[in-house]
């Protein structure tokens, strides 16, 4: 709701009760201020005219003293037995003070026995006094010496009138008549006189009307008795006040104001209870009241509007609108015209806010301008970076894509973070299913190389992780996820460093089916043929060495010659195919390990023995040097004693004429260490990685030294580590050659086969 | 049952090494039943007499494998006693270990030894069948 509207309800909802809560007290409290000042008004107006009555009526009196005190009153003997010429005298008398003051209608003197003395009535004379008991009662109070008077009646001429008796006193003071007048009360009644607005009327304490303001016909002078009526009933209890009642006449319903006031204990005479009412019609009393209603209420009315208008006016110009701009400016600006300001008009607080409002949009331009600039700059410099980052991504992605062999990678809990597609190929698993799961979990179908299960910790991963560096391995795989064929597949773990912490493997796998089948048939191959081969070796050796024998009959020199030759050769090459087959078994793995505890000096002791022709031929020594503490290692003596045999006579042959060979077995640790160092030709730098190959010999002994299969340290290399040991060796041309090899101390392990070596 | 000569059955399906091996045997003054090959071996031990002092066996033979042969042999009461030795070219230690458990006296590489380290060492069991 808008700041107009909720001002105008509050000001509607609080101004609009309050003005007519004020406009209503206004006029309560002026209504009754103006009845009470009319009241009090009526009340001394109904009290004056009641005075002025009570004064005309006791004028009455007064003139009736005044006429019994004069000589011709007082000279009386005796009313009843008036002369004539007295009775003439005072009826002139009677008739002139008539004349003069109007307000009698009859005058009598009246003897104390009730008959008429004289009497403005010509014929009343001489006769008892005529009327009714009022007239006796007022004489009698006369005679008594007292004033008398009667109540309003009607009199003997038919009018409205009142008896005043006064007593007539003689010298003596007795009283010798009764002086009676008859007032004309129309006369006395006429002193009423009421207002414009207010009546004034006058009751007898019977409640008959005596007479009021507005002169009316003096036939309805106690004619009317008025009803019961609340003002005159207190009124004739002898209260005075002023009531706002119906019209005590009950002529209308209209309101009026009444004042009422008695006779009680009035001025110079006892009533008769009369009670003077002043009426005013409420309307006319309060006319000037309603009067101010009629015009008040428009004008406060108009007033209200104008001057809600007005305040109206005036918030909206100090308060809303400047608000309504500064609105209005805001909204601008959030939608993103930053130019736009709000016009300042004062410099009160509206003014300020309109001035501090501005500063801040200028700085807010200034910033956004700076940020816009610096927002581009860093968008471009990402935009560049991730378009490198996402070309480098593709070509990633398409190397992993591309790569001849499966590719896996693993966080540091095992779970596979990357795979590529030749991987997943490999296994029968699709890649999103290998995300985030351990290769234990997902690879269970692999075996390893007798296609036994394998331990969780013997797994290519762990072993990588365990052992902190790469590891090779061969395994087979049951694919049955996708066709249930059996793989053999190589395994290459290598632990992943980030920050010196492991951070995960990295795994390549490849399919070596085809090359275990190419191994498996090639050493078949040689199995074969080295069978083959072994029986013509056999044929030829047994052949010539009958021809040496001189079976076939003597032979020549030449002819010895020959056959000596083609024996060695057999020898040679009966020691190759021999040697070929070792490897073939070797490498197929189908060598049988008999390991029992060995001694080795016994067994390098015995092997140095079977080679002592040799030594001794070159004139060379050897000397052996065992650690005496060494206990019985558990060793398959075949095996171990080809490593020695094969060692050795390459130390034997390598090395000239009286050259020395050392072999030394020490402990270390959890090895034993065995050293063979001869004095020998060496071998050249440049092909010392070649050592161990297969069929390798140093281009320094092959030419001089032609026996020799290129076999034996191959052979040598293969047992030892088949044997959970290492071999290393350290060579300098032209200054000898030593090798050292370990083997645990636990020694070898069993192992069923099917083969052993040759000798 | 003492002979001037003795007899050893020599049963080899290549032709080349019987023949050496006749030769060489005959050099060393013993008679030789050559057989190329178990069949052959088999029926001349029905029809021969008196029984071979020893039998040279190969175990690759074209028409029956030495096992089966040696089988044959041990079932035989007349030629259970005979002594055998298998002289072979492969050495697959389970074949090694059958035929010696069949009752070989010894399982000879060929291509190891001279024809009279051979004939030296099947001599002592020689001895033992007359």
């Amino acid at each position: 709701m808008s700041l107009l509207r909720k001002l105008t309800i509050v000001i509607i909802g609080v101004g609009i009760p309050s003005l007519i809560m004020y406009m209503g007290a206004a006029l309560w409290f002026a209504r009754h201020s103006v009845g009470e000042a009319v009241r009090t008004h009526q009340l001394e107006f109904a009290n004056q005219a009641m005075g002025t009555l009570d004064r005309e009526v006791n004028d009455q009196i007064t003139q009736m003293y005044f006429i019994a005190d004069s000589p011709l009153f007082t000279a009386m003997a005796d009313a009843s037995a008036i002369t004539p010429a007295a009775r003439t005298a005072v009826t002139a008398r009677f008739k002139d003070a008539i004349a003069i003051s109007e307000s009698w209608d009859t005058l009598r003197m009246v003897a104390p026995s009730g008959v008429v003395a004289a009497s403005t009535i010509d014929s009343e004379a001489g006769s008892p006094l005529p009327g009714g008991d009022a007239y006796k009662d007022v004489v009698a109070k006369a005679t008594a010496g007292e004033l008398g008077y009667s109540d309003v009646f009607i009199g003997v001429l038919g009018k409205p009138t009142m008896l005043i008796a006064v007593p007539v006193t003689n010298s003596q003071g007795a009283v010798t008549a009764a002086l009676v007048g008859s007032v004309s009360w129309s006369r006395i009644i006429a002193v009423l006189q009421g207002t414009e607005n207010t009546t004034l009327e006058l009751f007898n304490s019977q409640g008959y009307e005596l007479g009021d303001s507005e002169k009316t016909n003096s036939h309805e002078i106690l004619k009317e008795r008025i009803a019961s009526h609340l003002v005159t009933n207190s009124a004739f209890k002898g209260k005075e006040g002023t009531a706002e009642t119906t019209s005590v006449t009950g002529e209308s319903s209209d309101t009026v104001l009444a004042a009422y006031v008695t006779q009680e204990g009035f001025r110079n005479f006892k009533g008769h209870g009369w009670v003077l009412v002043a009426e005013t019609p409420a309307a006319v009393a309060y006319g000037s009241i309603n009067n101010l209603r009629t015009t008040l209420v428009p004008t406060f009315i108009a007033l209200a509007i104008v001057i809600y208008i007005l305040i109206i006016t005036l918030i909206y110009r100090t308060l809303i609108r400047p608000v309504q701009q500064v609105t209005e400016v805001t909204r601008r600006i959030a939608s993103g015209d930053l130019s736009s300001r709000v016009v300042v008009r004062s410099k009160d607080e509206i003014g300020q806010l309109g001035t501090s409002f501005n500063r801040m949009t200028d700085k807010l331009q200034e910033l956004y301008k700076g940020l816009e600039a610096k927002v581009k700059a860093k968008t471009n410099e990402l935009a560049e970076r991730v378009s490198a980052s996402e070309t480098a991504r593709a070509r990633d992605e398409a190397i992993l894509a591309g790569m001849g062999e499966g590719l896996m990678a693993l966080d540091s809990q095992g779970r596979v973070e990357l795979v590529n597609v030749v991987a997943s190929e490999l296994f029968g698993i699709p890649r999103d299913k290998l995300f985030g799961r351990t290769l234990a979990e997902m690879l269970d179908g692999l075996r390893d190389e007798r296609d036994m299960m394998i331990e969780d910790n013997e797994r290519p991963e762990a072993r990588a992780l365990a052992g902190k560096e790469a590891f090779t391995g061969n395994y087979l795989y049951h694919r049955y996820q996708t066709d249930g064929q059996r793989l053999s597949i190589g395994i290459t773990a290598a632990p992943i460093f980030s920050n010196g912490a492991v951070a995960g493997v990295v795994l390549v796998v490849r399919d070596i089916t085809k090359e275990k089948e190419v191994d498996r048939m090639k050493t078949e191959f040689i199995s074969l043929a080295s069978h083959q081969l072994r029986t013509p070796l056999s044929a030829i050796k047994w052949f010539s060495k009958m021809l040496s024998d001189g079976d076939a009959g003597p032979l020549n020199k030449e002819q010895a010659e020959f056959t000596k030759n083609i024996s060695d050769s057999t020898g040679r090459m009966i020691e190759l195919v021999n040697s070929l087959l070792n490897i073939s078994r070797i490498e197929s793995g189908r060598i049988v390990v008999d390991p029992h505890p060995t001694d080795l000096k016994e067994l390098v002791s015995g092997i140095v023995q079977d080679l002592q022709g040799k030594i001794q031929e070159k004139y060379q020594e050897l000397v052996i040097s065992v650690n005496d503490e060494l206990p019985p290692i558990n060793l398959d003596t075949h095996l171990i004693g080809q490593v020695y045999l094969n060692l050795l006579t390459n130390a034997i042959k390598y090395t000239h004429e009286q050259g020395k060979i050392m072999v030394f077995i020490s402990r270390k640790d959890d090895q034993v260490v065995t050293q063979i160092a001869d004095s020998g030709v060496g071998i050249p730098l440049d092909q010392q990685d070649k050592v161990f190959q297969k069929f390798f010999r140093a281009d320094n002994v092959a030419k001089f030294e032609t026996d020799g299969t290129g076999l034996g340290l191959y052979l040598v290399k293969a047992i030892v580590e088949s044997s959970g040991g290492k071999i290393w060796f350290k060579s300098e041309e032209g200054k000898g050659t030593t090798f050292w090899f370990s083997l645990p101390l636990s020694g070898m392990q069993r192992k069923e086969g099917e083969v052993v070596l040759d000798e | 049952m003492a002979h001037e000569k003795p007899i050893i059955m020599v049963i080899e399906d290549e032709d080349l090494l019987l023949r050496a091996i006749t030769k060489s045997l005959d050099t060393l003054g013993i008679e030789v039943l050559s057989c190329r090959g178990a069949m052959q071996a088999l029926d001349y031990l029905h029809k021969v007499d008196p029984l071979p002092d020893a039998i040279w066996l190969d175990y690759y033979l074209k028409d029956m494998d030495g096992l089966a042969f040696m089988e044959q042999v041990k079932r035989n009461p007349q030629w259970a006693a005979i002594p055998i030795v298998v002289v072979s070219n492969s050495a697959s230690s389970e074949k090694v270990r059958r035929m010696l458990d069949m009752g070989a006296r010894k399982y000879i590489l060929k291509a190891e030894y001279q024809l009279d380290e051979i004939v030296a060492m099947i001599r002592p069991f020689m001895r033992e069948s007359a």
